[in-house]
Protein backbone atom coordinates (compact mmCIF):
# COMPACT_ATOMS: atom_id res chain seq x y z
CA UNK A 1 0.00 0.00 0.00
CA UNK A 2 2.86 2.40 0.76
CA UNK A 3 3.95 1.06 -2.89
CA UNK A 4 1.49 3.54 -4.65
CA UNK A 5 -0.86 5.97 -1.67
CA UNK A 6 -2.86 6.86 -4.56
CA UNK A 7 -4.52 3.17 -5.57
CA UNK A 8 -7.22 1.93 -3.40
CA UNK A 9 -7.35 -1.87 -2.14
CA UNK A 10 -9.65 -4.21 -1.76
CA UNK A 11 -9.50 -7.41 0.83
CA UNK A 12 -9.00 -10.34 -1.49
CA UNK A 13 -6.33 -8.34 -3.57
CA UNK A 14 -4.50 -8.13 -0.38
CA UNK A 15 -4.88 -11.24 0.74
CA UNK A 16 -2.62 -12.06 -2.61
CA UNK A 17 -0.54 -9.57 -2.52
CA UNK A 18 0.36 -10.13 1.65
CA UNK A 19 0.21 -14.09 0.93
CA UNK A 20 -1.87 -14.04 4.28
CA UNK A 21 -5.62 -15.87 4.01
CA UNK A 22 -8.73 -14.30 4.34
CA UNK A 23 -9.12 -14.75 8.74
CA UNK A 24 -5.85 -13.04 9.13
CA UNK A 25 -6.18 -9.93 6.34
CA UNK A 26 -9.72 -9.25 7.31
CA UNK A 27 -9.09 -8.81 11.20
CA UNK A 28 -5.89 -6.73 10.46
CA UNK A 29 -8.14 -4.53 8.38
CA UNK A 30 -10.70 -3.93 10.71
CA UNK A 31 -8.07 -3.29 13.25
CA UNK A 32 -6.31 -0.73 10.80
CA UNK A 33 -9.66 1.07 10.04
CA UNK A 34 -10.43 1.52 14.12
CA UNK A 35 -7.34 2.82 14.72
CA UNK A 36 -7.66 5.03 12.02
CA UNK A 37 -4.89 4.24 9.86
CA UNK A 38 -6.97 3.08 7.53
CA UNK A 39 -10.11 4.39 5.82
CA UNK A 40 -12.58 2.18 3.15
CA UNK A 41 -15.28 3.38 0.87
CA UNK A 42 -17.83 0.91 -1.64
CA UNK A 43 -16.73 1.80 -4.87
CA UNK A 44 -17.94 4.13 -6.93
CA UNK A 45 -18.02 2.34 -10.68
CA UNK A 46 -21.19 1.19 -11.63
CA UNK A 47 -21.69 -2.81 -10.75
CA UNK A 48 -23.89 -3.52 -13.95
CA UNK A 49 -20.80 -1.84 -16.16
CA UNK A 50 -18.55 -3.66 -14.73
CA UNK A 51 -20.34 -6.71 -14.34
CA UNK A 52 -19.44 -7.75 -10.29
CA UNK A 53 -19.93 -6.56 -7.20
CA UNK A 54 -18.88 -3.31 -5.92
CA UNK A 55 -16.07 -3.42 -3.93
CA UNK A 56 -14.72 -2.19 -0.56
CA UNK A 57 -11.70 -0.26 -1.44
CA UNK A 58 -9.07 0.35 1.42
CA UNK A 59 -6.66 3.09 1.55
CA UNK A 60 -3.63 4.43 4.24
CA UNK A 61 -4.55 7.64 5.78
CA UNK A 62 -1.76 10.20 6.60
CA UNK A 63 -1.10 9.10 10.04
CA UNK A 64 -1.40 5.37 8.79
CA UNK A 65 1.40 5.69 6.23
CA UNK A 66 3.66 7.90 8.93
CA UNK A 67 3.50 4.90 10.97
CA UNK A 68 3.85 2.28 8.73
CA UNK A 69 6.48 3.63 7.34
CA UNK A 70 8.23 4.02 10.69
CA UNK A 71 7.12 0.23 11.09
CA UNK A 72 9.58 -0.60 7.77
CA UNK A 73 12.17 1.40 8.38
CA UNK A 74 12.72 -0.25 12.05
CA UNK A 75 12.08 -3.35 10.19
CA UNK A 76 15.22 -2.83 7.83
CA UNK A 77 17.09 -1.46 10.40
CA UNK A 78 16.82 -4.67 12.63
CA UNK A 79 17.43 -6.48 9.49
CA UNK A 80 20.18 -4.94 8.75
CA UNK A 81 21.76 -5.68 12.18
CA UNK A 82 21.11 -9.09 11.94
CA UNK A 83 22.84 -9.56 8.96
CA UNK A 84 25.97 -7.68 10.24
CA UNK A 85 25.51 -9.93 13.09
CA UNK A 86 25.64 -12.87 10.60
CA UNK A 87 28.09 -11.12 8.43
CA UNK A 88 30.40 -8.96 10.11
CA UNK A 89 32.48 -6.58 8.11
CA UNK A 90 36.08 -6.38 8.09
CA UNK A 91 36.62 -9.53 9.68
CA UNK A 92 39.54 -11.67 9.08
CA UNK A 93 39.62 -15.35 9.17
CA UNK A 94 41.72 -16.44 11.84
CA UNK A 95 44.76 -18.79 10.68
CA UNK A 96 45.79 -22.13 12.48
CA UNK A 97 49.33 -21.38 14.02
CA UNK B 1 -16.94 -80.87 -13.05
CA UNK B 2 -14.79 -80.35 -15.57
CA UNK B 3 -14.99 -76.93 -17.61
CA UNK B 4 -14.13 -77.42 -21.51
CA UNK B 5 -11.78 -74.59 -22.92
CA UNK B 6 -14.74 -72.63 -24.62
CA UNK B 7 -16.57 -72.55 -21.86
CA UNK B 8 -13.50 -70.96 -20.01
CA UNK B 9 -12.91 -68.45 -22.95
CA UNK B 10 -16.73 -67.04 -22.37
CA UNK B 11 -15.97 -67.18 -18.67
CA UNK B 12 -13.32 -64.60 -19.44
CA UNK B 13 -15.00 -62.30 -22.18
CA UNK B 14 -17.97 -62.17 -19.59
CA UNK B 15 -15.57 -61.14 -16.55
CA UNK B 16 -13.87 -58.19 -18.68
CA UNK B 17 -16.82 -57.24 -20.32
CA UNK B 18 -18.43 -56.62 -16.44
CA UNK B 19 -15.58 -54.98 -15.14
CA UNK B 20 -15.48 -52.63 -18.50
CA UNK B 21 -19.01 -51.97 -17.54
CA UNK B 22 -18.29 -51.64 -14.21
CA UNK B 23 -14.99 -49.16 -14.52
CA UNK B 24 -17.15 -46.55 -17.18
CA UNK B 25 -20.00 -46.84 -14.73
CA UNK B 26 -17.71 -45.60 -11.96
CA UNK B 27 -16.26 -42.60 -14.21
CA UNK B 28 -19.49 -41.56 -15.27
CA UNK B 29 -20.81 -41.83 -11.75
CA UNK B 30 -17.69 -39.35 -10.41
CA UNK B 31 -17.93 -37.04 -13.42
CA UNK B 32 -21.25 -36.76 -12.31
CA UNK B 33 -20.54 -36.09 -8.69
CA UNK B 34 -17.50 -34.04 -9.68
CA UNK B 35 -19.82 -31.28 -11.49
CA UNK B 36 -22.71 -31.64 -8.89
CA UNK B 37 -19.95 -30.76 -6.02
CA UNK B 38 -18.81 -28.14 -8.02
CA UNK B 39 -21.94 -25.98 -8.41
CA UNK B 40 -22.51 -26.53 -5.06
CA UNK B 41 -19.18 -25.28 -3.58
CA UNK B 42 -20.48 -21.23 -4.22
CA UNK B 43 -23.64 -21.88 -1.95
CA UNK B 44 -21.43 -23.76 0.54
CA UNK B 45 -19.22 -21.09 0.28
CA UNK B 46 -21.87 -18.43 0.68
CA UNK B 47 -23.20 -20.13 3.74
CA UNK B 48 -20.40 -19.99 5.47
CA UNK B 49 -20.28 -16.17 5.25
CA UNK B 50 -24.00 -15.99 6.26
CA UNK B 51 -22.91 -18.12 9.30
CA UNK B 52 -19.94 -15.81 9.82
CA UNK B 53 -21.94 -12.72 9.08
CA UNK B 54 -24.57 -13.87 11.16
CA UNK B 55 -22.01 -13.14 14.33
CA UNK B 56 -21.15 -9.83 13.48
CA UNK B 57 -23.13 -6.80 15.34
CA UNK B 58 -26.34 -6.04 13.67
CA UNK B 59 -25.07 -2.48 12.71
CA UNK B 60 -22.14 -3.67 10.40
CA UNK B 61 -23.59 -7.27 9.01
CA UNK B 62 -24.53 -5.06 5.82
CA UNK B 63 -21.40 -4.18 5.09
CA UNK B 64 -19.40 -7.07 5.55
CA UNK B 65 -21.86 -9.60 3.84
CA UNK B 66 -21.66 -7.16 0.94
CA UNK B 67 -18.09 -7.05 1.10
CA UNK B 68 -17.15 -10.80 1.52
CA UNK B 69 -20.25 -12.27 -0.95
CA UNK B 70 -18.81 -9.33 -3.31
CA UNK B 71 -14.63 -11.53 -3.10
CA UNK B 72 -16.69 -14.51 -3.29
CA UNK B 73 -18.56 -13.65 -6.27
CA UNK B 74 -15.74 -12.19 -7.99
CA UNK B 75 -13.93 -15.40 -7.88
CA UNK B 76 -16.97 -17.57 -9.22
CA UNK B 77 -14.94 -19.37 -12.02
CA UNK B 78 -12.63 -20.69 -8.68
CA UNK B 79 -15.03 -22.39 -6.31
CA UNK B 80 -12.24 -23.89 -3.89
CA UNK B 81 -10.20 -20.89 -3.88
CA UNK B 82 -13.96 -19.11 -3.09
CA UNK B 83 -14.37 -21.89 -0.43
CA UNK B 84 -10.98 -21.07 1.12
CA UNK B 85 -11.62 -17.52 1.35
CA UNK B 86 -15.04 -18.24 3.31
CA UNK B 87 -13.68 -21.04 5.61
CA UNK B 88 -10.34 -18.39 6.66
CA UNK B 89 -13.04 -15.80 7.04
CA UNK B 90 -15.49 -17.64 9.19
CA UNK B 91 -12.57 -18.75 11.53
CA UNK B 92 -11.35 -15.79 12.43
CA UNK B 93 -14.58 -13.82 12.33
CA UNK B 94 -14.45 -13.50 16.24
CA UNK B 95 -11.16 -11.30 15.51
CA UNK B 96 -12.89 -9.06 13.42
CA UNK B 97 -15.99 -8.79 15.73
CA UNK B 98 -13.92 -7.69 18.77
CA UNK B 99 -12.45 -5.38 16.77
CA UNK B 100 -15.33 -3.93 15.57
CA UNK B 101 -17.09 -0.99 18.06
CA UNK B 102 -19.22 -2.84 20.51
CA UNK B 103 -22.60 -1.94 20.28
CA UNK B 104 -23.17 -1.67 24.08
CA UNK B 105 -20.71 0.85 24.42
CA UNK B 106 -22.53 4.45 25.27
CA UNK B 107 -22.84 5.95 21.80
CA UNK B 108 -20.37 8.81 21.31
CA UNK B 109 -21.58 12.37 20.51
CA UNK B 110 -22.15 13.06 17.04
CA UNK B 111 -19.81 14.75 14.88
CA UNK B 112 -21.15 17.98 13.77
CA UNK B 113 -21.45 17.51 9.82
CA UNK B 114 -18.29 18.42 7.75
CA UNK B 115 -18.71 22.02 5.64
CA UNK B 116 -19.44 21.53 2.31
CA UNK B 117 -16.18 20.52 0.22
CA UNK B 118 -15.43 23.54 -1.67
CA UNK B 119 -12.17 23.28 -1.82
CA UNK B 120 -9.60 20.36 -1.30
CA UNK B 121 -7.37 20.56 2.08
CA UNK B 122 -4.06 20.32 1.82
CA UNK B 123 -2.67 17.49 2.58
CA UNK B 124 -0.16 18.55 5.31
CA UNK B 125 3.37 16.20 5.39
CA UNK B 126 5.53 18.02 8.14
CA UNK B 127 7.82 15.07 8.44
CA UNK B 128 8.39 14.65 4.94
CA UNK B 129 8.38 18.83 4.16
CA UNK B 130 10.79 19.21 6.54
CA UNK B 131 13.43 16.79 6.18
CA UNK B 132 15.42 18.94 3.62
CA UNK B 133 13.41 21.95 3.39
CA UNK B 134 14.42 23.33 6.75
CA UNK B 135 15.59 26.68 4.82
CA UNK B 136 13.41 27.16 2.04
CA UNK B 137 11.44 30.13 1.60
CA UNK B 138 7.58 30.59 1.04
CA UNK B 139 8.07 31.10 -2.80
CA UNK B 140 9.91 27.87 -2.72
CA UNK B 141 7.45 25.98 -1.00
CA UNK B 142 4.82 27.82 -2.99
CA UNK B 143 6.41 26.78 -6.45
CA UNK B 144 6.51 23.09 -4.94
CA UNK B 145 2.46 23.05 -4.42
CA UNK B 146 2.67 20.08 -6.57
CA UNK B 147 4.77 18.28 -5.87
CA UNK B 148 4.25 14.77 -4.55
CA UNK B 149 5.04 15.58 -0.93
CA UNK B 150 2.87 18.95 -1.01
CA UNK B 151 -0.46 17.32 -2.58
CA UNK B 152 -3.69 18.03 -2.27
CA UNK B 153 -5.84 15.50 -0.83
CA UNK B 154 -8.87 15.49 1.52
CA UNK B 155 -7.23 16.16 4.89
CA UNK B 156 -10.05 13.71 7.57
CA UNK B 157 -10.94 14.89 10.24
CA UNK B 158 -9.23 12.82 12.82
CA UNK B 159 -5.85 13.51 10.86
CA UNK B 160 -6.32 17.17 10.97
CA UNK B 161 -7.21 16.27 14.94
CA UNK B 162 -3.62 14.03 15.12
CA UNK B 163 -1.80 16.97 12.78
CA UNK B 164 -2.77 19.98 15.43
CA UNK B 165 -1.84 17.49 18.29
CA UNK B 166 1.20 16.86 16.68
CA UNK B 167 2.36 20.17 16.51
CA UNK B 168 1.42 20.90 20.02
CA UNK B 169 3.26 18.63 21.57
CA UNK B 170 6.39 18.54 19.44
CA UNK B 171 6.36 22.41 19.40
CA UNK B 172 5.56 22.26 23.11
CA UNK B 173 3.10 25.35 22.34
CA UNK B 174 1.07 26.18 25.56
CA UNK B 175 -2.58 25.73 24.25
CA UNK B 176 -2.97 30.17 24.55
CA UNK B 177 -0.02 29.99 21.94
CA UNK B 178 -1.74 27.73 19.86
CA UNK B 179 -4.91 30.32 20.02
CA UNK B 180 -2.67 32.89 18.85
CA UNK B 181 -1.39 31.47 16.50
CA UNK B 182 -4.22 30.15 14.83
CA UNK B 183 -6.73 33.55 15.66
CA UNK B 184 -9.09 30.79 17.10
CA UNK B 185 -10.81 30.75 21.11
CA UNK B 186 -8.92 27.89 23.02
CA UNK B 187 -12.43 26.14 23.04
CA UNK B 188 -12.58 25.64 19.06
CA UNK B 189 -9.06 24.36 19.06
CA UNK B 190 -10.02 22.14 21.85
CA UNK B 191 -13.32 20.84 19.82
CA UNK B 192 -10.59 20.43 16.64
CA UNK B 193 -8.31 18.18 18.84
CA UNK B 194 -10.99 15.90 19.88
CA UNK B 195 -11.84 15.09 16.38
CA UNK B 196 -15.37 16.41 16.36
CA UNK B 197 -14.96 18.91 14.28
CA UNK B 198 -13.57 20.27 10.67
CA UNK B 199 -12.09 23.74 10.61
CA UNK B 200 -14.16 26.15 9.09
CA UNK B 201 -11.42 27.60 6.83
CA UNK B 202 -8.90 26.67 4.56
CA UNK B 203 -6.72 29.32 6.20
CA UNK B 204 -6.30 27.43 9.29
CA UNK B 205 -5.21 24.67 7.78
CA UNK B 206 -2.86 26.50 5.55
CA UNK B 207 -1.79 28.11 9.34
CA UNK B 208 -1.17 24.68 10.79
CA UNK B 209 0.68 23.81 7.94
CA UNK B 210 3.07 26.76 8.01
CA UNK B 211 3.62 26.29 11.95
CA UNK B 212 4.32 22.68 11.39
CA UNK B 213 6.98 23.65 9.01
CA UNK B 214 8.26 26.52 11.12
CA UNK B 215 8.34 24.83 14.10
CA UNK B 216 9.87 21.58 12.82
CA UNK B 217 12.62 23.44 11.31
CA UNK B 218 12.87 26.34 14.01
CA UNK B 219 11.88 25.49 17.26
CA UNK B 220 12.37 21.49 17.50
CA UNK B 221 15.72 21.55 16.64
CA UNK B 222 17.12 24.34 18.64
CA UNK B 223 14.94 22.97 21.62
CA UNK B 224 16.76 19.31 20.95
CA UNK B 225 20.49 20.72 20.34
CA UNK B 226 20.04 22.88 23.87
CA UNK B 227 18.58 20.36 25.85
CA UNK B 228 21.30 17.81 24.56
CA UNK B 229 24.20 20.87 25.72
CA UNK B 230 22.34 21.00 29.16
CA UNK B 231 22.43 17.32 29.91
CA UNK B 232 25.75 17.03 28.99
CA UNK B 233 26.89 19.49 31.73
Amino acid sequence: MLGDLDQPWYGFELCHAAGLQSGTVYPMLARLERMQWLVSEWETADPTKLKRPRRRLYRLTGEGELASRKAVERLEADLRRAQRAVHPKGRTRVRPA
Amino acid sequence: VSIGPLALGILAAAGALVALSLYACGRLVASVAADELKGWLPHIAAGIIATAVARLPETERARYDEEWLGELLAYQDRPVTALIFAVGVRRRVSEVVNELPSPSAAPAPAPTPDPPAEYSLPYVRPWAWNADNADRTDDADKADRGDRRARRAPLTRSEFAWLLRKVRDDAWLTDEWLSEELNYPKKQIAAWMAGTQMPPTRDVVERLEWLCRLTDGLLVEPWERLRRRVDAG
